[in-house]
C-alpha cells in the first residue's frame, strides 16, 4: 500500500526523518534512484540515515513500480527527481497524490518554493497529470507546512 | 599530508555563513576547504579552479556533523590528485567524489538533525531544569547556607552549554579523523558508532528527566495551595490545554499556535 | 536609555549570528539570551523565566531542511527589552516578542532568497579566484548583523511607544487573558518536550 509519494532529490534527510516519518503510519521507505540502486556505498549510507525500525528498499524506476504493487508494507516512496517520476508514471504508476519536496536547481528552472525548482516543460507535464489521470500534484516541504497545488 | 584539525574545525563553524535557499551551504563548504585546496593543488594551478568549482556545488548537512564530510571530501581530493594524469580515470573519480560527498552529507544531516537538534538540544534544556530544581533543594537546605539563587542559575546555564557543546566538539574532532582516514569500504567510519542506539538511549533519559521535571514542577506549583473554586478552575483549564496540546500534534499544529489561539480566545472571552 | 537600548540591540544582533551563520554553539538559545539579558537589566529570574518559556513554546518547532522557525533569540531579547525599558507587563512583552520573532522570520526568508539570487555572480567570481569565500562570508555576517540590528531598533521604536500610548486604555480583563495564556505556556511546552523525546520514528 502506498502511503505517500514524494519527489526529493536529497532522498533521506532531516525533513523526512523528523518531519514526515513521525506523522505517517509507514513501515517501509522505498527509494527510487537508479544511481543509488547501483552502489553499495550509497545504499549503506541511506540505511544509516533511516531509524532502525523501518525497512528500506532502493530500486530503479521500473523495479520500483513493480515492487510498489506487490509489497505488503505501508510504503513511503521517495523519488529522486522528476525524470524518474515520469519514468514510473510511464510504467503505469498511479498514486493519488504526488508531493514535491526538493528538486535540484539547474539553468532555466523557475523556483516554486524554498526547495522546488521546475522547468516550464515539467510544469506542463505535471499539470497534465491532474487532468488525465486525476493525480494531484502539490508542493510541500513538511507535514505541518502548507501544501500548494501546482 | 599533515593537516591541523583545529584550524579546519574552527573554520567549519562558519559553514552556514552564506546560507542561501539555492545551494544552501555551498560557499561555507568552499570556505572550509579553501586553504586545503590551495595547499593540495599548489603545484597544479590548472586543477585548482576545477577543484574550487567542484567544491562550490550544492551542499547541505548538519553543521555539528560536517567534519565527517570534510574529512571524507579531503580524502577524495587526494584520490583525485593521484589520477590527474589520466583524464578518463579522473572524470570517473570525480563522479565518485560527487557521490561520496552528497551521500555522506545527507546521511550525517539526518543523523545530526536527530541526534543534535531533536535530542541533545532539548536534553540539555532538561538537564538545566534538573539542575535548577535539584539546586534549589540542595542549596536551600538549612545546612548549606547559600542565599544566592543566581549561583544555581549559573550552574544550570553552564550545564546546558556543556552538555550540548562537548558532544558537538567531540563529534567535530572525531568525525574529522574518521572521515579523513576512512574510505568507501569502511563507510568513512560512520558505521563505527551505533547511532540509532545512541539516540534511543538519550531520548529515554530525556523522557525520564522530563517526567521528573513535570511532576516536580506540579508539586512545586501546587504545594501549599488552598483548594478553592479559583484553583479548581485553573487546574481544569490547565489540564484541558495540556490535553489539547497533545491532540493538536495529530494535525502537526505547533504549540505556538495554541498560545496565540489562547491569547485570542481569552481576550475575546474577557471582553464580551 | 537610548545608548543602553542600542547596546542591547547590537548584542542581540551579534547573538543572532550564532543561530544560523556562525558557530551554532547555542549561545543564542532563549535560555541563555533570556537569562543574560535578565541579569544585565537587573532581573535575572524574570529573564530566566522568559528564556525557559520561549524555549518550551518552540520545543516542537525544528529547523529542519532549511525550514525557518521564528528566532527564539529575538523573542527573548525583545520581551526583556520591552519589559525593562517600557515597563510593559511581562505577559504583553512575551506576546510582542513572539510577534517580532514571527515578522523577523519573513525578513530572514527574504535575505536567504536575496542571497540565492546573488549566488550566480558570486560563484563565478569565486571560481575565477577574483574573491575569496572568506570575504563573502564575513561581509554577509556584517550584513546580517546590520539587518537584525535595524529590525530590532525599528521594532523597539514602534512597539515601545505604542504600548506606552495604549497602556491606559487596556482593560484589566485583557491583562488577565494575556496573563493566563502566558502561564499556560510552560505546561504545554513541557508536554511538547516529553513528546519530543518520543522514540517514534522507531530508532531501535
Amino acid at each position: 500500500m502506498i502511503v505517500l509519494t514524494r519527489v526529493d532529490n536529497r532522498l533521506i534527510h532531516g525533513q523526512i526523518v523528523q518531519g514526515w516519518l513521525p506523522s505517517l503510519d509507514v513501515s517501509e521507505v522505498l527509494i527510487v534512484s537508479p544511481g543509488a540502486a547501483k552502489k553499495e556505498f550509497v545504499k549503506k549510507m541511506l540505511r544509516l540515515s533511516l531509524p532502525g525500525g523501518y525497512k528500506l528498499a532502493v530500486l530503479e524506476a521500473q523495479e520500483a513500480k513493480k515492487y510498489s504493487e506487490v509489497s505488503q508494507e505501508k510504503l513511503f516512496i521517495i523519488i529522486e527527481d522528476i525524470d524518474n517520476l515520469f519514468k514510473m508514471l510511464k510504467e503505469g504508476f498511479c498514486p493519488k497524490v504526488i508531493t514535491l519536496g526538493n528538486t535540484q536547481f539547474s539553468e532555466g528552472k523557475k523556483q516554486y518554493s524554498q526547495g522546488v525548482f521546475l522547468s516550464d516543460d515539467e510544469v506542463k507535464e505535471l499539470k497534465k497529470l491532474g487532468i488525465e489521470k486525476h493525480i494531484s500534484v502539490e508542493i510541500r516541504s513538511l507535514p505541518n507546512s502548507l501544501a500548494t497545488k501546482l | 599530508m599533515d593537516i591541523s584539525r583545529t584550524k579546519y574545525i574552527l573554520r567549519s563553524l562558519l559553514l552556514q555563513g552564506f546560507w542561501n535557499s539555492r545551494k544552501m551551504q555551498n560557499v561555507g563548504m568552499l570556505f572550509i576547504m579553501y586553504p586545503y585546496l590551495f595547499k593540495l593543488y599548489s603545484a597544479y594551478p590548472k586543477f585548482l579552479r576545477r577543484a574550487i568549482q567542484r567544491n562550490l556545488e550544492t551542499f547541505n548537512t548538519n553543521p555539528a556533523m560536517v567534519s565527517f564530510c570534510l574529512g571524507a571530501v579531503m580524502h577524495q581530493e587526494q584520490v583525485l590528485l593521484k589520477v590527474q594524469n589520466n583524464l578518463d580515470v579522473f572524470y570517473e573519480q570525480e563522479k565518485e567524489w560527487v557521490i561520496v560527498r552528497s551521500s555522506i552529507a545527507s546521511t550525517v544531516a539526518s543523523l545530526g538533525d536527530r541526534l543534535f537538534w531533536s535530542t541533545l538540544k532539548p536534553l540539555s534544556l532538561v538537564f538545566a531544569f534538573t539542575v535548577l530544581y535539584l539546586g534549589q533543594v540542595y542549596f536551600l537546605n538549612d545546612s548549606v547556607q547559600v542565599k544566592d539563587l543566581s549561583t544555581i542559575v549559573l550552574y544550570a546555564l553552564a550545564c546546558a552549554f556543556l552538555t550540548y557543546n562537548i558532544p558537538v566538539f567531540i563529534t567535530r574532532y572525531k568525525g574529522f579523523t574518521l572521515g579523513y582516514e576512512g574510505n568507501e569500504d569502511n563507510f568513512f567510519g560512520l558505521t563505527k558508532i551505533n547511532w540509532n542506539k545512541l539516540i534511543t538511549v538519550l531520548k529515554t533519559i530525556g523522557q525520564g528527566l522530563t517526567l521528573f521535571v513535570f511532576i516536580y514542577g506540579l508539586y512545586f506549583y501546587f504545594a501549599g495551595v488552598v483548594v478553592d473554586v479559583d484553583v479548581i478552575t485553573k487546574v481544569i483549564l490547565l489540564s484541558s490545554f495540556i490535553i489539547l496540546s497533545v491532540f493538536i500534534k495529530k494535525w502537526n499544529i505547533p504549540n505556538i499556535y495554541l498560545y496565540l489561539g489562547s491569547v485570542l480566545v481569552f481576550t475575546l472571552v474577557a471582553l464580551f | 536609555m537610548i545608548l543602553q537600548l542600542i547596546g542591547f540591540c547590537a548584542l542581540t544582533a551579534l547573538l543572532e549570528l550564532d543561530t544560523t551563520y556562525a558557530g551554532q554553539l547555542l549561545i543564542s538559545r532563549p535560555l541563555f539570551v533570556g537569562t543574560i539579558f535578565g541579569a544585565l537589566t537587573g532581573n535575572l529570574f524574570l529573564g530566566l523565566q522568559i528564556g525557559i518559556f520561549t524555549e518550551l513554546i518552540f520545543i516542537d518547532y525544528l529547523p529542519i531542511g532549511g525550514a525557518l522557525p521564528p528566532s527564539g533569540n529575538i523573542i527573548a531579547a525583545m520581551a526583556i527589552l520591552m519589559n525593562h525599558f517600557f515597563k510593559m507587563d511581562i505577559y504583553f512583552a512575551f506576546f510582542v516578542g513572539i510577534v517580532c520573532g514571527q515578522i523577523f522570520s519573513f525578513v530572514e526568508k527574504f535575505l536567504r532568497n536575496k542571497r540565492a539570487q546573488m549566488l550566480e555572480e558570486i560563484d563565478k567570481k569565486l571560481i575565477e579566484i577574483k574573491t575569496t569565500p572568506g570575504k563573502i562570508i564575513f561581509s554577509n555576517l556584517a550584513l546580517e548583523f546590520a539587518a537584525v540590528f535595524v529590525f530590532l531598533a525599528l521594532s523597539v521604536m514602534i512597539f515601545g511607544p505604542l504600548f506606552s500610548y495604549l497602556h491606559q486604555d487596556i482593560s484589566e480583563k485583557v491583562h488577565v487573558a494575556f496573563k493566563f495564556a502566558y502561564y499556560i505556556t510552560p505546561w504545554v511546552g513541557l508536554c511538547g518536550l516529553l513528546l519530543s523525546f518520543s522514540t517514534k520514528p522507531k530508532e531501535d
